[in-house]
């Protein structure tokens, strides 16, 4: 984790290493962020859950070099009913919304690689947008606060 | 991460698993969990009444043992996830491929 909670909590911010070592940190500091909006549990367990999924995809398959040498900012915001997390990266350009897996149970092990997280992210949240900005993917994802 | 397995009867094992089913918590029980899941026993109950999180590499996970588990003749069954475990399995069609129960001697029966 390359800034401590603390320092950014209050912007309910944090940037983490692109390396997976570091997802365990970012699971502790979201759920705290997310807490700090009053949403029951299952939304705490919905906001984990997808940013778990996209985080990893991300590390896993969006560098071509060393993913530990890039930052990936995670921050958490209220949006009108709202309540949203926005991930950041520089990684290659990758459009989750671009492809409908539609997932059937038979066909989950033969999945393509990454293709169950991005359907449990659909699948957890109200609304998901992508932009390409510049060299990097905002990803946002958007869960109704009641 | 905690893996615990007992013996029910002659031929099913419980494995019990305790802690977070994220990258970190997959990547400690993998080896341990896809050799006790080869065991020579026949059927196989996998419980998650102690796993709070489960992504979709726990979830690759439970596939890999629900193939090696059916290849050889045996019967799997998941044992008492919480809400939010049970709604990951659910969203993603697990439920269809491995039954989902509450109680033990529901999933014993399931299986033997």
């Amino acid at each position: 984790v390359v800034s401590s909670p603390e320092h950014q909590a209050a912007e309910h911010k944090l940037v983490i290493r692109g390396d997976l070592a570091d997802l365990s940190g970012m699971s502790v500091w979201l759920a705290s962020a997310v807490e700090d909006f009053a949403v029951p549990a299952t939304t705490v367990f919905a906001f984990d859950l997808c940013a778990n999924e996209a985080v990893t995809n991300t590390i896993s398959y969006g560098y071509r070099d060393n993913p530990a040498e890039h930052n990936i900012t995670l921050q958490v915001q209220r949006e009108g009913d709202f309540l949203s997390l926005t991930i950041t990266d520089d990684g290659i350009a990758f459009n989750p919304l671009e492809r409908d897996y539609r997932l059937l149970p038979a066909d989950l092990e033969a999945a393509p690689i990454g293709g169950l997280g991005v359907e449990l992210i659909r699948k957890y949240m109200d609304q998901v947008r992508y932009a390409r900005v510049g060299d990097c993917n905002v990803l946002t994802m958007l869960a109704a606060l009641s | 991460m905690v893996v615990n397995d007992e013996l029910i009867g002659e031929s099913v094992h419980k494995i019990k698993l305790s802690g977070r089913l994220d990258v970190a918590g997959v990547g400690q029980i993998e080896t341990r969990f896809s050799g006790l899941t080869a065991a020579p026993r026949k059927s196989l109950i996998v419980d998650l009444s102690e796993v709070p999180f489960l992504s979709s590499l726990g979830i690759r996970l439970m596939l890999m043992c629900a193939k090696s588990v059916t290849k050889r003749g045996g019967r799997i069954a998941v044992l008492g996830p919480d809400e939010n475990v049970r709604g990951v399995l659910v969203a993603a069609g697990i439920d269809k491929l491995i039954p989902i129960f509450s109680a033990l001697n529901e999933a014993v029966a399931a299986v033997s």
